[in-house]
């Protein structure tokens, strides 16, 4: 290295020059200290991959975290808040609390299994929940809506399954485990605590005591309820003091008045939710969805084939289990809350292909129950049937082919034995999609820009008029700034058009957009085109529907032409 | 379009993408601009992907890539009317022989992966005001004098300061690595 530079000195003026900050003196520099030291160029590789993980890093938290408002840092910079609570740990001798060992709290909780919508908010900061995360206190769990969380502790038995939207607050120290229930519900399986140490819920209206149970403890903006499912609790109203006794299958509630109630937990199934069996998200328009329903399986966007599945919504909303029974006569008891249901058969969320082609009904008769074992307190059992449509049966034209009681026949080719194969079973094919000026861009895409990026292409050459296909795409958003129009064009004519804005930013979202291409356009060619800013982009895909025998499942590939150069 | 033909491009895409973090890396160490750099990377892993019948399979990817990087490079810097940092031949071929090495590594499949959560935990050891520092430049990609205005500092400071964070970073992930092996 150089004499007239410190080790220190040449890293600022790498990291500069890489940051795009360096002046022209600074450059000549730079260029003058490579000349002459070949480790220079080492330096500068091993600095540039450290920027790149970094920026990846960040990107990171910032979709997971969602935006940050303009103007706003994370770090509150107010040194008055810090002078008053420095001198008010310094007073009552404090600092000992803050200090990192003091953070480890009774029973070393951990994460031990999460969903990707659950952060941590620790010191002001919101960090995605990642699995192992030890827990400190004070620390803050948000489960998002579709999410759940467990938290474990180490040294025990002790498992907190946090349910969708709930948040808790961890507050345990040295005399015990102690969690504040923020909103939402936790099924709490706590073993058997030491004596003097009880394990405390608690909310803003009451507090349980736990020796060693299970129980479910639920809040929200009007009452606290704990439902005990294994031996038995107390819980005292923060209000009134007052104390009410829950035996396993009873449940007790507490007001905001601090009025306590009590009764026998008689759960019931209180609706359904279609739901992606993959992330267990609501699919849209089917939350909930109500029996006897008809699903327009063309008007779904599932990234895998056949994957969805059957919440069940229960009140309490966690229940010990429901017993879900085949019409067939098979059964299976759900567990883990929330009970998602499969609607294929042997035990995965597959559609049957086979009934899809038979039939396309199931139907499903849940039980829902309170407490296991010989005490076991039934709910009243809550008949659903959910019936598959697949309406556009393109290839073989209008009129053509039928639905008939859960068949399909076609006159054109009457006693044959046809499959279908609705786009919930496609096994569409990834097209490459060419930016404008004809360079193509791979995979899944960041477009971290500020200004408008459009992406076109033409698709194909030969694509067949009247037949109806569907461009389908899944898209993030970043932030408020990030937005998506998506459009099919047949020369100059837009075929079909959609925009996405904020402020659906952070989650992945599917669209799915229908066109049809109009007679005496043979051969003339369809191009979509993507006006893109600050977004990721991905699972660009062309559908259509079409027929093919019995037993050639494999053999009808999306047929969507060849020109992709 | 045959599903052949389907599964064979899916796995150049995989490959290629799998080949974008140390390409960028070694973009940007000759570009020293990151938005320029991605832009680069974009446009050689295209022509990768255009030109991949004429690849020759006794040549590394790695290597490959390189070649078409260098010639974008080359365009870039003749567009600019500037001169890179690196230039003699002996600098040149040292940074490629760092970056063949490093590209070895980069390609095990869970590499990313691993080094995020590595980072993940090491960005404990920084103080909530470094943290904070490193997300305004990477996160908000916000440039020193800025990063100085906001967090009441000089933008010699916020220089050093950012320099020693990553120095620390680095050593932990280092300590880190070491430990696993």
């Amino acid at each position: 290295m150089s004499n007239k530079h410190t080790h220190d000195g040449i890293n600022v003026l790498i990291l500069r020059y890489l940051a795009g900050e360096a002046t022209e003196n600074e450059m000549d520099e730079l260029r003058d200290l490579a000349e002459h030291d070949t480790t220079v160029a080492e330096c500068l590789f091993q600095d540039a991959c450290q920027e790149v993980e970094l920026y990846d890093y960040f990107q990171e938290m910032k979709v997971s975290a969602g935006p940050v408002q303009s103007g706003q840092t994370a770090w509150p910079v107010k040194k008055t808040v810090f002078a008053f609570a420095a001198s008010v740990a310094f007073i009552f001798g404090l600092f000992a609390l803050l200090s990192p060992d003091s953070r480890l709290i009774q029973g070393n909780p951990i994460i031990s299994d999460v969903d990707s919508g659950v952060m941590i908010v620790r010191r002001g900061r919101k960090i995605p929940a990642t699995e192992n995360m030890t827990l400190t206190r004070n620390d803050i769990i948000e489960v998002s809506a579709a999410g759940v969380a467990r938290i474990r502790y180490l040294d025990e038995e002790t498992i907190l399954v946090l349910q969708p939207c709930a948040s808790i607050q961890i507050l345990s120290d040295k005399s015990g485990k102690c969690i504040k229930l923020i909103h939402g519900n936790i099924h709490a399986t706590v073993a058997r605590q030491p004596v003097g140490k009880p394990m405390r819920v608690l909310s803003e209206d009451g507090v349980v005591e736990v020796m060693g149970t299970r129980l479910v403890f639920g809040t929200d903006d009007h009452v606290t309820r704990v439902d005990t499912l294994e031996g038995s609790v107390a819980l005292v109203s923060e209000k009134s003091g007052e104390k009410q006794v829950v035996k396993a299958g009873d449940y007790a509630q507490v007001d905001k008045q601090g009025i306590l109630t009590a009764g026998t937990t008689v759960p019931r199934v209180v609706d359904f939710t279609l739901v992606y069996a993959d992330t267990h998200d609501p699919i849209p328009g089917y939350d909930p969805v109500p029996d006897m329903v008809t699903v327009d399986m063309t008007s779904l966007y599932i990234k895998r084939p056949g994957r969805i599945a059957c919440r069940i919504n229960t009140e309490p909303a966690v229940i010990d289990g429901v017993t879900v029974q085949w019409s067939g006569g098979g059964r299976r008891v759900l567990n883990d809350c929330p009970f998602i249901m499969p609607l294929g058969k042997d035990n995965d969320y597959y559609l049957p292909q086979d009934s899809i082609r038979r039939t396309t009904g199931w139907s499903r008769t849940v039980t829902p129950f309170s407490v296991s074992g010989s005490n076991r307190i039934e709910g009243l059992p809550r008949y659903f049937h959910i019936t598959v449509h697949a309406p556009e049966i393109e290839g073989i034209g209008p009129g053509e082919l039928k639905v008939i009681n859960g068949s399909f026949e076609s006159p054109a080719v009457t006693g044959q034995d046809w499959a279908f194969r609705t786009p919930i079973g496609w096994s569409a094919t990834r097209i490459p999609i060419i930016r404008a000026g004809g360079q193509p861009f791979v995979g899944k895409q960041s477009f971290f820009k500020q200004k408008p990026l459009t992406l076109s292409q033409d698709l194909w050459g030969d694509a067949e008029p009247g037949r109806r296909y569907w461009l389908r795409f899944a898209v993030r958003l970043i932030d408020e700034k990030s937005s998506v129009v998506a459009r099919v064009f047949s020369g100059s004519e837009i075929l079909a058009v959609t925009e996405v804005h904020y402020p659906d930013a952070g989650q992945w979202k599917a669209f799915s957009l229908p066109f049809t291409v109009p007679e005496g356009r043979q051969g003339q060619g369809v191009r979509i085109a993507f006006d893109l800013v600050n977004v990721e982009l991905d699972g660009v895909q062309v559908e259509h529907c079409s027929l093919s025998r019995k037993n050639s499942w494999s053999s009808q590939s999306t047929d969507v032409g060849g020109v992709f150069e | 379009m045959t599903e052949d033909n389907s599964s064979n491009n899916e796995l150049q895409l995989a490959l290629l993408e799998q080949n974008r973090q140390w390409l960028l890396a070694y973009i940007l160490s000759l570009t020293g601009h990151y938005g320029d750099s991605e832009d680069m990377v974009q446009d050689v892993l295209i022509t990768a992907l255009e030109q991949q019948d004429r690849f020759d399979q006794v040549v590394p990817v790695g290597a490959w890539l390189r070649g078409i990087a260098r010639n974008k490079i080359r365009e870039y810097w003749r567009r600019n009317q500037r001169e890179p940092v690196l230039v003699s031949s002996e600098v040149l071929e040292r940074l490629e022989q760092v970056v063949a090495n490093h590209e070895n590594q980069a390609l095990a499949p869970d590499y990313k992966k691993r080094r995020l959560q590595m980072l993940r935990s090491c960005m404990e050891r920084l103080t909530e005001r470094t943290r904070e520092m490193l997300r305004l430049r990477y996160q908000e990609g916000r440039r020193s004098q800025e990063i100085g205005q906001c967090l009441k500092m000089a933008v010699a400071s916020v220089d050093m300061a950012m320099s020693r964070a990553r120095k620390l970073l680095r050593a932990c992930m280092a300590e880190r690595i070491e430990h696993v092996e």
